[in-house]
């Protein structure tokens, strides 16, 4: 099944998982970085994951991130703002810019969007590099000597993000967006024939997402404190954002969660394990991945729900639930 | 055959003037003027390539016109988005298999009536479409694509039928099904047009389609070739020049009978 599948397990491993981020105690050397880089990792996979469930193919989330990076720190360090009112101008940049990609690239489809999204970034990027006065250029531009909050503020806030992200990715997926999307995702001429109107859900869609990565972005800004524009715009997060969700289960609610912490844990595992001998980690850490991939095709998410078939009452749930998202 | 005259005495309810269409470069619809009468059924035969689903397509508002213009009920359809013809009443079973292969038989049923139009008569759309495929009622849970392919065809009517239209739109509903499951669906088409719903149906299926639709189009080259009554179109010697062209109706559009 490639659809979001909505269900007590999903949700209530979900918040389980989220509850392990608040719990673990953030003083541990290391782990506080580790639950960081979770955290921001989810927003951005729920983004990813919410496009590509309404047939957008995102090859560019870093242009999101980076706009969000930049939005922060801009604000932070011409406007003064403090720590959480920086966050405004980053979801700003972040949904104007989603919303302008949903417009301009209107009916553009599976590859072609996916390539546009490409040029969204690296764009980004060197427009980034085209204006040194304001970003520092390929310099890059520190943050603000002395905005900084403390540590637990940071990571506290990356949590409660991370939680508020999946609770609208929930919200919106018990509403008709969720249908409308599913029927994009299928077959876009079919949906319009429905009297669903794909520019309206895809900017949308688009918009919200913008802002979710460009949230992670803004948070990554004050961990990092440093931005150029090949950090912001930088290939590694637009494959992260992908790659999460694909291995915890694309086009579910949990699966973009669950990703986040393999990839983490996959990463950090290697790297601790083999990190004395430079090289194996990472062909370690990529062989974890392929694996992943290979063995649970569908995504972890499988791993941990009951197998579906055809005559289990569970079906009827959903169409319930359904039914009531549509009404 | 009463009914039906008065009523396209009046304005028809769609109303194709003209019209030349195509993808891109290539233009398929090439002057094609029919019209469908508020009640009747109309059937659009022709071989393969001949524009009856480009028809379809520039109807549903997903292929625009390059020249001529579409009246539904007296109003222009040029400059209404695709979505929102749907609002008007108009709606597609389109051709093949295309249902929501990953939703169930019911979620496709709920997803036709996503419109304004369709959510308001969603309940009672909802009982009439399952009693009149009672095979959709029993599988109302199953996935779209494990079915047969009558199934899916069934579900493709029931899910146009959800949205409430005036005018319905079948493409090739007997395709690849067997004779009998074809004859079931028609069956179905029959007690439809039954129900006053003004229907266009496009087959290449001569004699079925003919057996339910009271006048018809032939299509040949984008143009409409031969126009007449469903007894006039049964002489199979003018469809078959239709289909595969013959030197006496080269060039101009033959007409027999004034069923327009």
């Amino acid at each position: 099944m490639t659809t979001p599948e909505i269900n007590r397990f999903g949700v209530a491993g979900t918040i389980a998982l989220l509850a392990a981020l608040v719990l673990i105690p953030f003083d541990l050397p290391q782990m506080n970085d580790w639950l960081f880089r979770i955290a921001t990792l989810i927003m951005l996979a729920v983004s990813w994951n919410m496009m590509a469930s309404a047939g957008m193919i995102s090859l560019g989330h870093s242009a999101f991130w980076g706009v969000g990076s930049y939005g922060a720190l801009l604000a932070i360090n011409y406007m003064k703002l403090p720590f959480f009112l920086s966050f405004l101008p980053a979801l700003v940049f972040g949904a104007v810019i989603g919303m302008l990609l949903a417009l301009s690239t209107g009916r553009l489809k599976g590859v072609f969007f996916a390539i546009a999204t490409l040029a969204l970034s690296e764009g980004c990027r060197i427009i980034g590099l085209m204006l040194p006065d304001l970003t520092g250029g390929a310099a890059g531009m520190f943050l603000r000597h002395g905005a900084r909050p403390t540590a637990s503020v940071l990571y506290y806030s990356s949590v409660v993000a991370a939680l508020l992200t999946v609770m609208v990715a929930w919200f919106l997926s018990k509403t008709r967006l969720r249908y409308a999307m599913r029927a994009m995702h299928d077959n876009e001429d079919a949906a319009q024939m429905l009297g669903i109107n794909p520019l309206y859900y895809r900017t949308l869609i688009s918009t919200i997402a913008g802002a979710m990565a460009a949230g992670a972005g803004a948070l990554n800004l004050w961990h990092s404190a440093y931005l150029a524009p090949d950090v912001a715009f930088s290939l590694h997060f637009a494959i992260l954002a992908q790659i999460a969700p694909i291995i915890g289960g694309v086009h579910t609610l949990a699966g973009p969660v669950i990703g986040a912490f393999a990839i983490i844990g996959f990463s950090e595992l290697s790297r601790t394990a083999l990190g004395i001998k430079a090289g194996y980690s990472l062909l370690i850490y990529g062989i974890l991945l392929v694996c992943a991939i290979t063995f649970t095709p569908k995504g972890l998410y499988r791993l941990f729900m009951p197998r579906r078939n055809a005559s289990t009452k569970r079906p009827t749930r959903i169409a319930a639930a359904g039914e009531k998202a549509l009404l | 055959m009463n009914v039906p005259r008065i009523q396209t005495s009046t304005s028809p309810l769609l109303d194709i003037r003209n019209v030349h269409a195509g993808y891109g470069e290539s233009l398929v619809l090439e002057g094609l003027s029919i019209n469908v009468g508020a009640g009747q059924v109309v059937c659009l035969l022709g071989a393969n390539g001949v524009g009856k689903s480009t028809t379809l397509m520039a109807i549903t508002g997903i292929v625009t016109p390059n020249a001529g213009d579409i009246f539904f009920d007296g109003q222009s359809l040029l400059g209404i988005a695709a979505h929102q013809r749907v609002e008007l009443g108009i709606a597609l079973a389109p051709e093949g298999r295309q249902v929501f292969q990953h939703c169930t038989v019911h979620e496709n049923l709920l997803l036709g009536s996503f419109s304004k139009r369709g959510r308001k008569v969603r309940r009672t759309k909802l009982e009439e479409v399952y009693s009149m495929f009672p095979r959709l009622a029993e599988r109302r849970q199953q996935v779209a694509g494990l079915m047969s392919g009558g199934e899916q065809q069934m579900l493709a009517v029931g899910r146009a039928l959800m949205s409430d239209p005036r005018l319905l739109m079948l493409d090739e509903p007997s395709l690849g099904l067997a004779p009998k499951i074809a004859l079931q669906v028609y069956e179905v088409i029959a007690r439809i047009a039954a129900s006053g719903i003004s229907i266009l149906l496009v087959e290449q299926n001569t004699q079925t389609a003919l057996s339910v639709a009271e006048r018809g189009y032939v299509l040949s080259h984008g143009q409409v070739a031969l126009s007449g009554s469903n007894t006039e179109l049964m002489d199979a010697t003018a469809i078959r020049e239709a289909f595969f062209g013959s030197s006496q109706t080269s060039g101009s559009a033959a007409s027999i009978g004034a069923a327009s």
